[in-house]
């Protein structure tokens, strides 16, 4: 595997990179205690994609990580909020503040198939909770579709949860090459995953995507991209995305699903955010931060470090176990206490 | 070009020797000097009434100044110090002490004369050692105070370029990797002389040339990182060290301290080196002062934000989701979004709307007569009224200038009052208002004051609150705000007139954005030329 930033001179990948990754790689998944982590940089980096990408090739290789369970039941929320509650809201444009309905995004009712993914139904009034029936309709043409039947179907402007055949699929060796002998999965390469969530800057998500695109990773069959790789709905070339997205500035999730176990902050503000918000209070999260800052932001997320320590104390067991630590970086890691 | 993050980390990997070459500068004369404005500052304090503040404040900045930047010595510190007014004058104000150490002050600034300023002569050394040797070089300073470094060097030497200075962390965080950075004075995160705190936790140079007057400490905890804290930047011991909470592989920094100027050991006794930051700041004054943050808006404008403050701004962005809300600045409020300013209708004027310059169009004439016919004559009669200010014929000409969406005026009634009085603008005459009306000097520096985004109405100071409606009133407007953000850097829009708030709305484009600053809550939330801002930088 070789590596290039800003279209330098391919290279071994460096200790920098291996260690970032591998930090998202090891980071514990499934666990019952909750986990915050800062790491701290000397410069502008990728490194919250890098983290992630490492944590996305660990997911790759748990069975459970993947939206095809409890799909059915996602499909029937977003359906009861349409409605319930937005389809009649009579707002001209959806503000949930201004509403006070309690909702942090529009349900737009909106559903594609993977089969054609082309035209949009919607969802129809003939849905009916008391018998866990979802349906659909498109003109005069009304669906009903079963618990397995809807895992090919997938809300409008979300990623497929599951693929019918390969195609449009994760290629695996891309991944295994990344972080030698990792075990992948083949059922997650094409299936969705939001368990894993990536905060993009708060100066905006086309800022995260373009520090993660000014890296890349060549093996013998080909050359991607950092924000390829995540497979970021919207940023990336295949069809299932295994990273969800949340707009830090919007503070949006591209998705309608429940929050992710394990959010990657981009940025000091980013963090600052996630690990504070209430939809978030489960979550583990780890930021990056740099310090060419400010020292008064430096210092907001230092006060934020000093409150933790109320109810979180310090992982000695994972700072032992971190790779050796490259010249530059220093990671502080809070479990919560028991 | 910003170095990349392979090349940032390759350097820090590749065996450089990070060094901190100090050079303490001694000065007999310069010692005394600080030693008397140092003492009166320490004494002024004491008082502790609003003259003696301003004056300690005034004495605290001019001080901090020369301990930070190479200004040359020719006449300036002499000009600036007596400022204050004769021994004489300063003896009945304050007392025979403060006299005695003003004369101190004022014997050391005149011996400063007839030398240059020591510190511009390390400058210009290290600069000419380095580009002997070829090493690329930076020199960290405060924008304004670049022709000081630039006036340094003799004719025959090459000119310093733009690339040889770094201004802010966003300028420092784009730079390439380079030898050594000059910076003068102590190292502080923020007030005189501030420089990001990267400089040393995380470098882009192998060696700091740090310039400094003996007794100036380094700020302890520069460096800071909330990773760790606690843990020494200067720390010598290099490679992953575990701290109480953290994990932390930074640089080990080597000290040389090499000494400059007249024995230490000479003036000891007469005048003990302290170090003036340190005192300074320990008798500050919190409770009259808070902690401020600049926004620039434009060239030569800016204003102080309480820091942590809830900024009514206008983010221009068109995929916003709350394009017209509070922030917080720099966390929230970046630069290229606008604040927002509310010019509301006052109640005083029974809600007839005012031209925003209809009694500065009065004062600014008369103003600009007596600038005409007697300059040095206007000078000499505000002084002698009170108004003290440094640069004060600059500061004149800069009130002369045409309103844009600031009126240009002095920055404290006291002031103003004493200019109005001078003038003799609005005494006897009628402008049609009722006679128990207020004075015409306090009608039109309500005006200033409105200009400033400093509304009051009813005797509430309502800037504080944003009113709901204001907001409900704006989000309709929305599209032709987001039409002049595209165009402009600054522009109004009035309000519409059927709603019970009448008005006009200011957007000013956040150029930059600094911290390091401790201002009176009178001096927050206003526009203020950048110059007059110095003062409050802490």
């Amino acid at each position: 595997m070789q590596f290039s930033d800003f279209n330098n001179p391919w290279q071994q990948v460096p200790p920098w990179v291996g260690f970032l990754i591998r930090f998202g790689f090891e980071w514990p998944a499934g666990s019952q205690i909750r986990r915050i982590a800062l790491v701290s940089m000397p410069c502008d980096s990728p490194g919250a994609g890098l983290i992630t990408l490492g944590a996305l090739i660990r997911d790759l290789g748990n069975a459970t990580a993947n939206d095809a369970d409890g799909h059915f039941d996602a499909l029937s929320r977003h359906a009861k909020q349409f409605l319930n509650d937005c389809g009649p809201c009579t707002l001209p444009e959806c503000d949930p503040k201004v509403k006070g309905c309690g909702y942090s995004k529009k349900a737009h009712g909106r559903v594609r198939s993977v089969d054609h993914p082309r035209g949009y139904w919607t969802i129809s009034d003939e849905t009916n909770f008391n018998d866990n029936t979802l349906a659909w309709q498109q003109g005069a043409v009304v669906l009903r579709p079963t618990v397995n039947g809807a895992l090919r179907w997938h809300l409008d402007g979300e990623p497929p949860t599951q693929l019918r055949a390969t195609a449009g699929a994760l290629p695996e060796n891309r991944y295994k090459q990344i972080v030698e002998g990792t075990r992948i999965i083949p059922e997650n390469l094409r299936r969705s995953f939001s368990g894993l969530c990536l905060a993009g800057r708060v100066a905006g998500e086309e800022q995260s995507r373009e520090v993660c695109a000014s890296i890349r990773f060549r093996d013998d069959a080909s050359d991607n991209a950092l924000d390829d790789l995540l497979t970021i709905y919207g940023w990336s070339s295949v069809d299932v995305s295994r990273v969800a997205f949340y707009n830090s500035r919007t503070e949006q999730l591209d998705r309608a699903k429940p929050p992710p176990a394990l959010i990657v902050a981009d940025g000091g503000d980013s963090f600052l955010k996630t690990s504070s918000a209430a939809r978030f209070q489960q979550s583990d999260v780890i930021g990056v931060i740099q310090r060419t800052m400010e020292r008064t932001r430096l210092e907001a997320i230092g006060d934020k470090l000093t409150a933790l320590r109320q109810w979180y104390i310090q992982d000695e067991d994972m700072l032992c176990g971190l790779p050796a630590l490259p010249n530059g970086i220093s990671i502080s890691i809070f479990r919560k206490r028991n | 070009m910003a170095a990349t993050t392979s090349e940032v980390f390759a350097f820090l990997a590749g065996g450089s020797r990070f060094a901190v070459e100090r050079q303490e500068i001694f000065s007999a004369a310069f010692g005394a000097m600080r030693h008397g404005m140092r003492t009166i500052f320490m004494k002024l304090r004491e008082i502790g009434d609003r003259d003696a503040d301003e004056a300690a404040d005034r004495l605290r900045n001019l001080l901090s100044e020369w301990l930070t930047v190479p200004a040359p010595f020719d006449g300036a510190a002499l000009g600036s110090l007596r400022n204050f007014g004769s021994p004489v004058e300063v003896g009945v104000r304050w007392g025979l002490d403060i006299r005695t150490n003003y004369e101190i002050a004022l014997r050391g600034a005149l011996d400063l004369q007839e030398v240059e300023n020591p510190a511009r002569t390390c400058v210009r050394n290290k600069i000419r050692d380095l580009r002997k040797t070829g090493q690329a070089f930076k020199i960290y300073c405060h924008r304004t105070t670049r022709p000081h470094f630039d006036s340094l060097l003799a004719p025959d030497d090459q000119p310093l370029a733009p690339e040889n200075f770094l201004h802010s962390v966003r300028e420092y965080r784009d730079s390439e990797i380079f030898d050594t950075m000059i910076k003068v004075g102590p190292l502080r995160s923020w007030g005189w002389g501030s420089a990001p705190d990267a400089i040393r936790s995380a470098p882009r140079f192998a060696t700091l040339a740090q310039i400094v007057w003996a007794g100036c400490g380094d700020e302890p905890g520069f460096g800071y990182d909330p990773v760790a804290p606690s843990a020494d930047a200067g720390d010598t011991k290099a490679g992953p060290v575990n701290h109480d909470e953290a994990l932390v592989s930074r640089v080990s920094w080597t000290p040389h301290v090499t000494r400059f100027g007249a024995d230490s050991a000479t003036h000891a006794d007469d005048f003990p080196v302290e170090d003036d930051f340190q005192i300074f700041g320990s008798l500050n004054t919190p409770g009259e002062k808070r902690r401020a943050i600049l926004v620039r808006i434009g060239t030569n404008h800016g204003i102080l934000y309480p820091a942590r403050a809830q900024i009514f701004s206008f983010d221009p962005e068109p995929r916003s989701r709350a394009p017209i809300w509070r922030r917080q600045l720099g966390e929230s409020l970046l630069e290229g979004m606008f604040v927002i300013r509310q010019r509301l209708d006052d109640i005083f004027f029974g809600g007839q709307k005012v031209e925003h310059d209809h009694y500065s169009q009065i004062w600014k004439s008369r103003l600009r007569e007596e600038i005409q016919n007697n300059p040095d004559a206007l000078v000499r009669r505000l002084r002698a009224s009170g108004i003290n200010l440094a640069s004060l014929t600059a500061v004149i000409h800069n009130w002369c200038l045409t309103p844009t969406t600031v009126i240009h005026a002095p920055h404290s009634s006291k002031h103003f009052e004493i200019l109005i009085g001078i003038l003799g603008v609005g005494s006897g005459g009628s402008d049609g208002r009722q006679p128990l009306s207020p004075p015409w000097w306090q009608r039109a520096w309500s005006e200033i004051r409105h200009s400033r985004g400093d509304a009051i109405q009813a005797g509430i100071q309502e800037h504080e609150i944003i009113d709901d409606q204001l907001l409900v009133l704006l989000f309709d407007l929305l599209p032709r705000m987001r039409e002049l953000a595209v165009t402009r850097d600054e522009f109004s829009v009035a309000l519409p007139a059927d709603n019970s708030v009448h008005g006009t709305a200011l957007f000013n484009k956040v150029v930059a954005v600094e911290d390091g600053f401790l201002a009176p809550d009178t001096e927050l939330k206003v526009v203020m030329d950048l110059n007059a801002i110095e003062q409050w930088r802490a």
